[in-house]
This record gives structure tokens, sequence and C-alpha cells, in this order.
């Protein structure tokens, strides 16, 4: 399974994340998942992974963890983003934008000169 | 900011919940994830075996990403129990250091009060001719040679000068012994019933811990 993910740039699975989270409320499964279901299937996230990247956010101070009650009544950690949160999210968008931009128009380039 | 800021440690106070309680928070997170993954994979129509690997297969090495969690939750407090530690063991051996030292004057003068020590060796046997002079952190032995007394042994304080009994700090740091043999002699004659005559042993001391016995009386 992993040899069929694509690989992506370092801190993107933070964007995702961040963003997974502007939503509202969400445990690591639902985050997964949300990746999942909004990409139509093609980012697979390596879901042990999320954690780290979980925990290292939360100690920046960009989400905020607290516990509470799954949807099948099982005590579970909730993240929900915070203001410096947001922020981080719009930045890292801008830079996503500039790049795959950026990586397009070289793209583009090439094939006209193909 | 710093390195460890910009890696994310640093940024808050040290977090209120003992270790075993973090450990015990990311192990609940991390089981209710594979645990849910489980559920999931049964409610799509998986057989239980085939839905444990799956979502084993899927969270990737659990105890490394649990480590991975905890790095990062105690990461900081790992680092000030490792500097505590590494400072614990710096200030056990500089305290063993100076026991030692006490303990080997001790016994130092102890041969010498018995007439085992170096101060009965004939006086003027070892590098009579080298001209020894008197530097901060050297130890001194100061005798009444006339009686074969020891007055005092000390070290050369960092201002250069030399608690003796009697006369309080005297500065003897750049005579040579001779010169300082004299002046303490001189110094002395209020004090003694007899006509003193003081002779020292100096042993020579490096600021970086090497010790060279140079010359004593």
């Amino acid at each position: 399974m992993a040899d069929q993910r694509p690989d992506l740039l370092p801190g993107t699975l933070d964007m995702l994340v961040l963003k997974a989270l502007h939503g509202g409320l969400r445990h690591g499964y639902a985050i997964v998942e949300r990746i999942r279901t909004t990409s139509g299937d093609v980012l697979l996230v390596e879901e042990g992974s999320l954690y780290p990247a979980l925990h290292r956010m939360e100690r920046r101070g960009w989400i905020r963890a607290e516990w509470g009650l799954s949807e099948s009544n099982r005590r579970a950690k909730f993240y929900r983003l915070t203001a410096a949160g947001r922020r981080r999210l719009e930045e890292e968008r801008e830079a996503w934008e500039r790049m795959s931009g950026a990586i397009g128009k070289v793209l583009r380039a090439r094939m006209a000169g193909a | 900011m710093s390195l460890l800021e910009k890696l994310g440690l640093f940024r808050r106070p040290l977090d209120a919940r003992s270790p075993q309680d973090v450990e015990a928070e990311i192990l609940e997170e991390l089981r209710f994830h594979v645990d849910t993954r489980i559920e999931n994979n049964i409610a799509a129509g998986m057989d239980p075996d085939e839905a444990r690997r799956d979502a084993e297969a899927r969270f990737g090495d659990f105890d490394r990403i649990r480590d991975a969690c905890r790095w990062v939750q105690l990461g900081e407090r790992i680092m000030i129990q490792r500097i505590h530690f590494a400072l614990t063991v710096v200030l056990v051996a500089a305290l063993a250091f100076v026991g030692l030292e006490f303990f080997s004057l001790r016994e130092s003068v102890h041969r010498m009060s018995v007439g085992q020590g170096p101060m009965m060796r004939p006086l003027f046997g070892l590098g009579s001719g080298a001209e020894i002079h008197i530097g901060i952190g050297d130890r001194l032995e100061v005798l009444d040679f006339g009686q074969n007394e020891l007055v005092a042994t000390e070290k050369v304080a960092l201002d250069g000068k030399v608690l003796l009994p009697e006369l309080g700090w005297v500065d003897l740091v750049g005579l040579s012994r001779e010169e300082a043999e004299k002046e303490l002699s001189e110094r002395y004659r209020p004090y003694f019933a007899h006509e003193p005559d003081i002779k020292i042993r100096v042993e020579k001391s490096w600021m970086l811990g090497e010790r060279v016995r140079v010359a004593g009386f």
C-alpha cells in the first residue's frame, strides 16, 4: 500500500492536518478520514505518523487538545485549531500555491518547447 | 529565536502532568485509533483477523510511533533530566577530588608529625641549586627548622596571599623561596622565644591541575 502513495513535499502533512481541523473539532482517526475523503481517496496519510505531528503542532500552539467522547462513546483525544494555527494554515496555503504555481509554469514551458 | 524555539521546544511552561500520565494518554490515543480502524474494517465486511492486520499495517510501527510521541511530549523534560544527571556527576567528581586533596593533606601533616614524612629528609638534599619562586596556587609547608616544627601547610590564594598563624595574610607571590624564608623568619621573630629559622617547602601547582613537585628544602 505504501508504494502506491505518492510522496508529498515536506511540511505538507501539517497543512493538510490544519486544514482538516479548520472545519472543527476532530480526533486523529477522523483527521485521517477527512483528508482521505476530501482528496477523493488520493491522499492516504500514514496513520501512525499523524500523531507525532499532532503533538508537535500542539506544542507549537497551532492546535489545542482535549479529551472527549467519540461517536462510539469511547474516550478520545480531540484537536481544535487555535488562532495561531489559522494564521499558520494561511501561510502554508500561500506558500503551497506559490510553489504549485511555479511548478505548473515549469511544466507548461516544457510542453510548449517540446 | 533560538534553535530550541524553532524546534517548538521551550515555548511554554513544562507540562504539569506526570510522565506516567503523559505516556498513558499517548497509549490510549494510539490504541483508540487502531481499535477504531479495526471496528470500521469489520463493519466494512472484513473478518476480525484481517481487520486487525489491515489496521496495524496502516498504522505503522506502533512502538516507534509511541516513542516519537513520547519524545515530542517529554523530550524537554528528558533533556533537563540528562543535564541534571551530567551536572550531578560533575559535582560528585569535584567533591571527590576536593575530599581526596583534603585527606592527602591530612596524611602529609600526620606523617610529618610522627617523623616519617618528607620533613625528616635531608632538607637541602633535593634541588637546592634551583631557584623557586612562589606563585598562586602553590602549596607551602612552613617549618621552624630550628625546632623542627611545622608552622603551617597552606596554599597560596588567588590574590597571592597565604594565611599563616600569628601573621594573618602574608603576600609571598613573586618572592624566591629563600627571600620568603627570610621574610617569614623576620616576621616571626616577635612571636618566637628563640631565633626563628623558617624553611619553606614549595609544591608548585598549575591551574590546569597538573602538579609538578619542584625542589623542596
